[in-house]
């Protein structure tokens, strides 16, 4: 069973511009590809993305399933970028991506606008002093690692 | 006119989704002209656009007392399927259209080590902030610390070892205030910061790791690095959910054999 999940070629085996020989070549798709290939082939990542994502959660044993976004994000950031699969390069494919890349933020406004925020502004102290000690913390290891960064180029 | 008024909100409320976008659509208008004719491009209109959304949400939440923000507002409840997860997933993963395979190469390894500095080093900060409030047991402390990574780590931790569910509750209000504390600063803090290339975008995911929060924040700040950052912190609460209830909570066990 685990055979047909392996259609996964470590990434740094494949050089630059190299993919999948010739399988999905303009020939098989013909040239007026529709917005709707767009869209099913981001469909495809995300549902294969998380597909990966819950085995892999099974495999090291998290009992969830772990990153299926960012392997989906992967997933179509590797097939947009390979020039032989020359279909994703036809403009009416990128537009079908492209309009649910512009609904990003529109669905976003959507899921700040349906968070407990009144409820969190009523939280205890705790809570509240945990979240911000947590983002704190990061930002200030940030803050380190950006001005370490400038001393490097500053000696450059 | 009553009559009318019924026949609207019912035709709203049959017709969410459509209705949720005429919201959102009105909502970008909106804050368009905040940025344009009040704030002379200063921030960002998306920033404002989700600032909007927050105070939405608060309204929402003052007037129903439920917790789904403006969704609990039945004309508004299409909100709650257009920003729910799978469409949040869905134009998460097309945004990252776009983004460079060389740069996700060149800062992979970076962003790995950041996801398990970041789990580890909120994991401690929320350990920390447990002990000074008085908890002392390892379960609860374990508990609020896996809030502190995220929203989802606290409860799914919590409820493995068994703690209250008083606890529980606090460690899911720590999550979410952790992710909107990242929404709202993310476009403030970004220069002086540094997170304003691709690897630095890939850290921050890391770092802070909540998908909400990262990918709404970075879209206030810089649309370009949504991609790198997402990509990360998309592993984080999975990550977090595998390391609290076990590796973590064995440490706080040894520190805190309460």
């Amino acid at each position: 069973m685990y055979s047909t999940v392996i259609l996964y070629y470590h990434k740094s085996k494949i050089k630059k511009g190299e993919c999948l020989p010739g399988i999905f070549s303009s020939k098989t798709t013909g040239s007026k590809t529709g917005m709707i290939y767009g869209v099913a082939a981001l469909s495809a990542c995300m549902l294969l993305g998380t597909l990966i994502g819950t085995v892999f959660g099974e495999l090291i044993g998290a009992g969830t399933e772990i990153g299926g976004v960012g392997f989906a994000m992967l997933l179509l950031v590797f097939l947009t970028n390979c020039k032989k699969f020359t279909f994703t390069q036809k403009p009416a494919f990128i537009q079908g991506i492209q309009f649910w890349k512009a609904m990003f933020i529109p669905v976003v406004i959507a899921m700040t606008a349906t968070q407990n925020v009144f409820q969190m502004l009523s939280s205890s102290i705790v809570a509240i002093a945990a979240g911000a000690a947590a983002v704190g913390f990061s930002y200030f290891m940030l803050f380190v690692l950006h001005k370490i960064d400038q001393k490097k180029e500053g000696s450059r | 006119m009553n009559q009318l008024l019924t026949y609207v909100t019912d035709v709203m409320t049959k017709n969410g989704l459509v209705a949720a976008f005429l919201f959102t659509g009105i909502v970008v208008l909106i804050s368009n002209l905040i940025t344009e004719k009040l704030l002379r491009g200063r921030i960002h209109s998306s920033a404002v656009a989700i600032f909007l959304g927050l105070i939405a949400a608060c309204i929402g939440g003052a007037v129903t007392g439920g917790e789904k923000g403006l969704a609990d507002i039945a004309i508004f409840s299409g909100l709650g399927v257009m920003g729910g997860s799978t469409l949040r997933n869905f134009t998460i993963i097309a945004a990252s259209y776009g983004a460079k395979w060389e740069e996700i190469k060149k800062c992979g390894l970076a962003g790995i080590v950041s996801l398990f500095v970041g789990i580890a080093s909120s994991y401690t900060m929320g350990a920390i902030v447990a002990y000074a409030f008085g908890y002392r047991d390892a379960v609860s402390i374990s508990t609020i610390a896996g809030g502190a990574v995220t929203f989802v780590v606290g409860p799914v931790t919590g409820q493995t070892l068994g703690a209250d569910s008083a606890v529980i509750a606090l460690s899911v209000a720590a999550g979410l205030i952790k992710t909107v504390f990242i929404m709202i600063l993310t476009p403030f803090i970004a220069k002086p910061v540094g997170v304003t290339t691709p690897k630095m975008a890939m850290i921050y995911g890391g770092l802070v790791g909540s998908t909400s929060g990262v990918s709404t924040g970075l879209a206030a700040t810089d649309p370009t690095l949504v991609p790198y950052g997402t990509m990360v912190a998309t592993f984080y609460s999975g990550f977090g959910c595998l390391l609290a209830p076990s590796l973590l909570y064995g440490i706080t066990r040894l520190i805190f054999p309460g």
